[in-house]
């Protein structure tokens, strides 16, 4: 570590919706709908498996049954394929992909 | 009638004859469909048994054909068939080893009918009853609104059996997660 110096965050002006070159795009797992999985399930497997409280996870599942899909985790590939091979443990229908 | 209540940390289980029956056929069928050897059965002389350990044999893995086994087993990458049949070939046996013990649970613990699960115990329940709906609900083609499948059943309708097996088994769900999700200091 060098010399003690404060950290400053400095107001950086730029506009939202430029594109910004990501090198470390982070990558996602995504839970799809489908008709068989049981909404409490769902919930439950959210819960269980990420720790999410019963707000989020209900919310998560309440995502994937009205829009389709959901991103349910974040974060590096290997730990989403960690989180990808859960849910299917799960009988889940999980996908991962960069963000 | 088939009880579930819970039972300190876990859940209470006393099967009916006719679930246990039925939740037991199934959950062999949904084993032979993963073409699981048996542990205890004979082993083959071919595999190596340090390859066979660590489930790896370094050969592809193809998806299944069979769409049931196939939702079972989904690719873990949409639209990179090459990402897909490496997290296939590295990961199917574990899967498939995960998801036979679930039902090998739901067999012998069907043989019994009445039985204690400690909350693993349970989690192996739900994810074994939701692979043999997975599979019922592919056969059937269950889609979001039941009612309409239901609907359009005459009485000598040859899925009819199936169905009824879908909806217990989404009961026997049903019940363990209630039982499982309700705090007992409520």
């Amino acid at each position: 570590m060098g010399s003690a110096a404060t950290p400053t965050i400095e107001r950086v002006e730029r506009p939202l919706d430029e594109d910004v070159v990501e090198p470390d795009r982070p990558w996602v797992t995504i839970v799809w709908n489908d008709p068989v999985n049981l909404m409490t399930y769902v919930t439950h497997v959210f819960q269980k498996l990420f720790g999410y409280s019963r707000e989020k996870a209900t919310k998560l599942m309440l995502d994937v049954h009205h829009k389709g899909r959901a991103v349910v985790s974040t974060g590096s590939r290997e730990q989403m394929e960690h989180d990808v091979a859960r849910l299917h443990a799960a009988g889940l229908w999980a996908t991962v992909q960069q963000d | 009638m088939t009880k579930v209540s819970r039972a300190g940390e876990g859940v209470a289980l006393a099967l009916s004859r006719d679930d246990a029956m039925l939740v037991r056929t199934l959950a062999g069928q949904v084993v032979a469909l993963l073409d699981e050897p048996d542990p205890h059965g004979q082993t083959d002389p071919a595999v190596d048994p340090l390859e066979e350990m660590v489930g790896f044999t370094g050969e592809a893995v193809a998806a299944p054909e069979d769409p049931a086994l196939r939702r079972l087993l989904p690719d873990a990458y949409a639209g990179d068939d090459s990402a897909a049949a490496e997290f296939r070939r590295l990961m199917d046996a574990d899967l498939r080893r995960t998801k036979v013990a679930a039902l090998r649970r739901i067999l012998a613990d069907g043989e019994r009918r009445q039985v204690q699960l400690s909350p693993d115990d349970a989690e192996e329940w739900l994810r074994g009853l939701n692979d043999v709906r997975l599979v019922l609900g592919v056969r059937l083609d269950v889609q979001e609104d039941m009612d309409d499948l239901v609907a359009s059943l005459r009485p000598d309708d040859p899925r009819l059996p199936l169905l009824y097996a879908y909806d217990r088994l989404t009961r026997i769900q049903d019940a363990l997660l209630d039982a499982l999700d309700t705090d007992p200091a409520d």
